[in-house]
């Protein structure tokens, strides 16, 4: 036990781990590795006394192997168990293909022979080529387009050649480029969507800006060898790639990048995709062009309706009047997204075109199913949409979607719009701050001020108010209509008739 | 007690390896069983034509397949692929399966036998119907968990990630499932100098890789 530390290593801390760590007292085995021939396991106890590196290393270990157990989920949840199972049985019992026998040994035949026939390709393929140099990862993709790619350790230019793609030079930033390392790692971008990137190093972490300039000109399969560095977070990787593959016009690009906007969820991340796509002519006009002729395509009316625009908007409008069955499906789209421009107007837009053709749809059902739910900024947006349309039957649809938002932001307007001249707008404006979730005193207090007290307290009714319940004992009313404004939670409809009932009363000062 | 005093073992430990050494020198039994009675019944079943009990029979290991697919294969989607893959093969190969080695361990030497020659499990990237299928944008843990412990896991993620696929097998049946060297070797056919390079070379580079994040 001679050999003497240096500062930062020993040369007996692996054989202190296998021994300390994994319980390896084989001194046999200890031998066969190779570390140090003449070393018992006494004297690797011995030494991890005295070493500071070694019991570091130990504890450090330890700690380490604790992690990774602690951060293995041994579990499988029992539909995921059921499925692999029932497929299991289902697949086993089809094309029965020999199992692969455990006693074999070394490389297997088959392999060894597909390896050898790849190498000779490789070679054939130097030798005929001579300058262009391949990628081994390129050889197994004999169905695609045929490339030779050179990238050379001279910095700049690169050539390229393709079939696809006139011959050019494009500029390569990073030596480390020219010659990435063989390891890929397989990038989720949307289900069964995956994209194959070499892993270089850290310092291309965060160069998605020249990747841009290269998934710009380069064909497919030199775009799938392009290398990110790995951060801590796989999601910014694969925000970042789609970032890349963005502006390319390369069709498997294109694809893999659409297939991402529409698998998605809704985030941060991909809204700052969406708005970068958004601000793409090129794609939007591509999209908008494709969804005319596509309209079955559901990942491709996704990601358009995701994207937005002038172009795709009105494409989707003529799509929505010509097959109406697709309207809920759009209104569903626009509504899983936080931020969406233009979203309402969209919104009410296909309305009207779907009414054109489904005047047999009841319009609450259809509000709710389009605007419940949707964020604050939209009943706000709604509310801009009333005050600027003249035209009669859009300010009524804002309204009533208004009404589905339930906005309490939205109180003080809607007062006032129950107050204003025109009498079915102030009907579906009490219908809106009757489905407000506060607290009714604010409407109580305006019932002395209000030009339309009765419609007011028809809100009130209309929240089930318990104050209400205890005073419409005063009013004279039949049973039914007792009942019915107690029960409350009104439709458009029938706030209006609590609203005539309340007019009947004449004097409501009391309540 | 004289051994795990030269050795700063516990007792627990000593008894542990020295079992394990003197199991190695042992001849084998004459019928060799590795199996629990029920698993016996099962396979019987299985055998006998109830194709059931290979539900019943692999269920519970699945839990434990499945991690160690997707620590070998590095992917939720393609460990899927070759955990089905492996299921497959353990469907048909059941019958002929004697218990010499412990169920785990032969469904283990499939997986990875399989791992070596992905043509024969990855599935073709082909787009599937997105409807109703989301995709978690954040794969990182929840907001509750401590940063700390949330960046440690990340970046144990990442070393794992630079590991070839092997290292991380080895690595993972040592330090999640506790095998010992030589239990490693079997399920990875290789010798048990090979399995414990493997694993000491995938936790010295993890090691690198955190560095002074795993210090106390």
């Amino acid at each position: 036990m001679s050999a003497k530390s240096d500062q930062n290593h020993c040369p007996y801390s692996d054989a202190v781990l296998a021994l300390l760590l994994d319980g390896d007292s084989d001194t046999q085995l200890i031998q066969e590795t190779g570390w140090q021939r003449d070393v018992s396991a006494a004297d690797l106890a011995s030494h991890r006394r005295e070493c500071p590196i070694c019991n570091s290393a130990i504890e450090s270990a330890r700690r380490l192997d604790g992690l990774l157990a602690a951060s293995t989920d041994l579990s499988i949840d029992e539909e995921l168990a059921s499925r692999l199972l029932e497929k299991t049985q289902a697949i086993a019992s089809t094309v029965e293909e020999p199992v692969l026998a455990t006693e074999e040994t070394g490389i297997p035949r088959r392999r060894l022979k597909t390896q050898l026939v790849g190498l000779g390709l490789l070679a054939l393929g130097f030798t005929a080529g001579g300058l262009f140099w391949q990628s081994g990862e390129g050889i197994g993709q004999s169905n695609r387009a045929t490339e030779d790619i050179l990238l050379s350790d001279q910095l700049p230019p690169a050539k390229y050649r393709s079939s696809t793609l006139e011959p050019g030079m494009i500029r390569v930033p990073d030596a480390s480029l020219t010659r990435p390392r063989r390891r890929t790692e397989r990038l989720e971008m949307a289900p069964r969507q995956q994209l194959a990137v070499l892993r270089l190093t850290d310092r291309l972490t965060g160069s998605a800006e020249f990747l841009l300039e290269l998934g710009e000109h380069l064909p497919v399969t030199f775009l799938q060898r392009l290398g990110l560095g790995l951060s801590s977070s796989l999601s910014e990787i694969r925000s970042q790639t789609a970032r890349s593959l963005l502006r390319s016009e390369n069709p498997e690009a294109r694809r893999l990048t659409l297939a991402s906007l529409s698998a998605w969820i809704d985030s941060p991340a991909l809204a700052l995709l969406l708005a970068e796509a958004r601000q793409q002519t090129s794609l939007r006009m591509f999209l908008a062009r494709r969804i005319a002729r596509e309209f079955e395509d559901e990942l491709l009316q996704r990601a358009a309706v995701r994207i937005g625009g002038r172009e795709i908007d009105r494409q989707l409008l003529l799509l929505v009047a010509d097959r109406p069955a697709s309207a809920d499906r759009i209104a569903r789209e626009l509504g899983s997204l936080q931020v969406r421009p233009e979203r309402e107007q969209l919104l009410l837009d296909l309305w009207e075109a779907d009414q054109r053709k489904n005047d047999n749809v009841d319009e609450l059902q259809r509000a709710r199913r389009w605007f419940s739910g949707l964020p604050s900024s939209s009943s706000q947006a709604l509310m801009e949409e009333f005050h600027r349309s003249r035209r009669a039957d859009r300010r009524r649809r804002a309204l009533l979607a208004i009404g589905v938002c339930r906005d309490p932001l939205l109180s003080d307007e809607l007062r006032l719009i129950v107050d204003g001249s025109r009498h079915e707008e102030s009907e579906l404006a009490a219908f809106a701050l009757g489905q407000l979730p506060a607290g009714s005193d604010e409407l109580l207090q305006e019932l002395d001020w209000s030009r339309r007290p009765h419609l007011l307290l028809a809100a009130i009714a209309c929240r089930q108010d318990a104050r209400l319940a205890r005073s419409l004992a005063r009013l004279k009313l039949s049973e039914a209509e007792h009942q019915f404004l107690i029960a409350g939670d009104f439709t458009p409809e029938q706030l209006a008739i609590a609203a005539a009932l309340f007019r009947q009363q004449g004097d409501l000062a009391g309540l | 007690m004289l051994i795990s005093f030269a050795l700063g073992l516990t007792d627990t430990q000593v008894l542990g390896s020295m079992g394990c050494c003197m199991e190695s020198r042992l001849s084998k039994p004459a019928e060799p069983d590795h199996l629990s009675p029920a698993e016996r019944l099962d396979l019987e079943r299985f055998r006998a034509g109830e194709k059931d009990a290979f539900a019943a029979l692999i269920r519970p290991q699945l839990g434990a397949l499945r991690a160690l697919a997707r620590r070998a294969a590095g992917d939720e989607h393609w460990a899927e692929d070759l955990l089905q893959e492996t299921l497959v093969r353990a469907y048909r190969g059941l019958s002929g399966f004697r218990g010499e080695a412990a169920l785990r361990s032969w469904l283990y030497r499939i997986l990875l036998r399989l791992l070596a020659e992905p043509r024969r499990w990855k599935r073709a990237d082909i787009a599937g119907n997105l409807e109703g299928i989301e995709i978690p944008d954040a794969l990182g843990a929840g907001p509750d968990e401590g940063i700390r412990e949330r960046e440690l896991r990340e970046r144990l993620q990442e070393a794992l990630e630079r590991l070839s696929p092997r290292q991380r097998s080895a690595f993972h049946l040592r330090a999640v499932e506790g095998m010992d060297y030589r239990a490693i070797a079997e399920v990875m056919n290789s010798s048990s100098a090979a399995a414990r390079m493997l694993v000491l070379a995938a936790r010295r580079k993890v090691m690198e890789r955190m560095g002074r994040h795993l210090k106390p």
